[in-house]
């Protein structure tokens, strides 16, 4: 019985730690759910700051962004963050991109953040966390890497933007594509808890200085 | 000293957007012969080609090698997504991974007649280094005889 015990212990660990299953729960990610988000104060594209805490009150979405990475790319161009900040912004809901690649590194220039808020129409703003000091905080680990806030301050919401490893809303495990972040602002809206509250984010790994 | 220069230039431009030299550490996979398609990071080579008979369910196999400091991203959802103006195929393919530097894309399809069937369409892969991800979409065209 005991060895039973064991082997099915063993097979639900590896079920739920597999590649690409997008109900496990990496540690980076669950680290913080349920917890206060931490709080952060970054500049923006044009050097304006930004401090998290100013939007206490309001939902959320923190987005870890890079052009350089082609599955945001892919998101921003034809899946599930296609005016998706832009909808949501209708209800209330405060998006905020991050960008934590160091200098020197892939999707770190001023210059490729400006042409791709323009070519993507972001009306959003685009953080520079060059130190990844934040993203870190956050256990970010991809672009795109989604952390959606309540309106308490609560991390609710972290993972991927959606079930499509692909970045094209084209390929989704279970046949149906699932925008997380919309099921988890659709739930607080609702006034219940975020029914899916961690997932494995897919993508570019984020390009800390170290 | 301007020799060593002009001969480092040559090769880099000779390998820009070039399919990329074999991988020695490729698997047993692989058919000799020109690659499908590559970029310096990856290869997408012609795999061993089982028999196929007219009206038969019949494969075709195409290997991918991630190239120099890459790796065969376990977590995309790799396709083959045949031309809607060529040879139907089933679904969009099955991709198995041969450790982190390969994987094989097994298409199937049903030929009518016997002599030469030509798949046509896309491979949709996925190779990351230590520092990015790539996302690739080569058109492939595979001839396959058929008796």
């Amino acid at each position: 019985m005991r060895i039973l015990t064991t082997l099915i212990a063993i097979v639900g660990l590896a079920v739920a730690g597999s590649p690409g299953h997008a109900d496990s729960k990496p540690a980076a990610q669950s680290a913080v759910v349920g917890k206060p988000a931490p709080d952060f104060t970054l500049k923006d594209l044009g050097g304006k700051d930004v401090k998290l805490s100013s939007f206490k009150g309001k939902v959320v979405v923190l987005e870890w962004f890079n052009p350089g990475c082609p599955f945001v790319k892919n998101s921003h161009r034809v899946g599930s963050l296609v005016d998706t900040a832009k909808r949501h912004a209708k209800d209330g809901v405060v998006w905020l991109a991050i960008n934590s690649g160091a200098p020197g590194k892939q999707g770190n220039e001023l210059a490729m953040n400006t042409e791709a808020a323009k070519t993507w129409s972001l009306a959003h703003p685009i953080l520079r966390d060059e130190a990844g000091t934040v993203g870190k905080s956050y256990g970010a680990t991809n672009t795109p890497n989604m952390f959606v806030i309540d309106k308490t301050g609560t991390v609710v919401y972290a993972g991927a933007i959606d079930n499509s490893p692909d970045g094209e809303g084209q390929s989704p495990q279970g046949g149906k594509l699932i925008n997380y972040v919309d099921a988890a602002i659709g739930d607080l809206a609702a006034g219940h808890p975020v029914q899916t509250a961690v997932t494995k984010p897919y993508g570019c790994s984020v390009k800390y200085g170290s | 000293m301007a020799r060593s220069w002009l001969a480092i230039a040559v090769v880099a431009a000779c390998g820009r957007d070039q399919p990329a030299a074999p991988d020695p550490t490729g698997p047993a996979g692989p058919t000799a012969g020109a690659p499908l398609a590559g970029k310096p990071f990856y290869r997408v080579d012609r795999g061993p080609q089982p028999p196929c008979g007219s009206g038969a369910a019949c494969e075709a196999r195409v290997v991918l090698t991630a190239l120099a400091g890459y790796h065969v991203n376990k977590d995309y959802p790799f396709k083959f997504v045949g031309d809607p103006a060529a040879m139907p195929i089933d679904g969009t393919g099955s991709f198995a991974i041969d450790g982190a530097k390969h994987g094989t894309m097994t298409i199937k399809f049903r030929p009518a007649a016997a002599g030469t069937a030509t798949l046509i369409g896309t491979f949709k892969l996925s190779v990351c280094s230590d520092d990015t991800c790539e996302i690739e979409s080569p058109r492939l065209e595979i001839a396959i005889p058929v008796t």
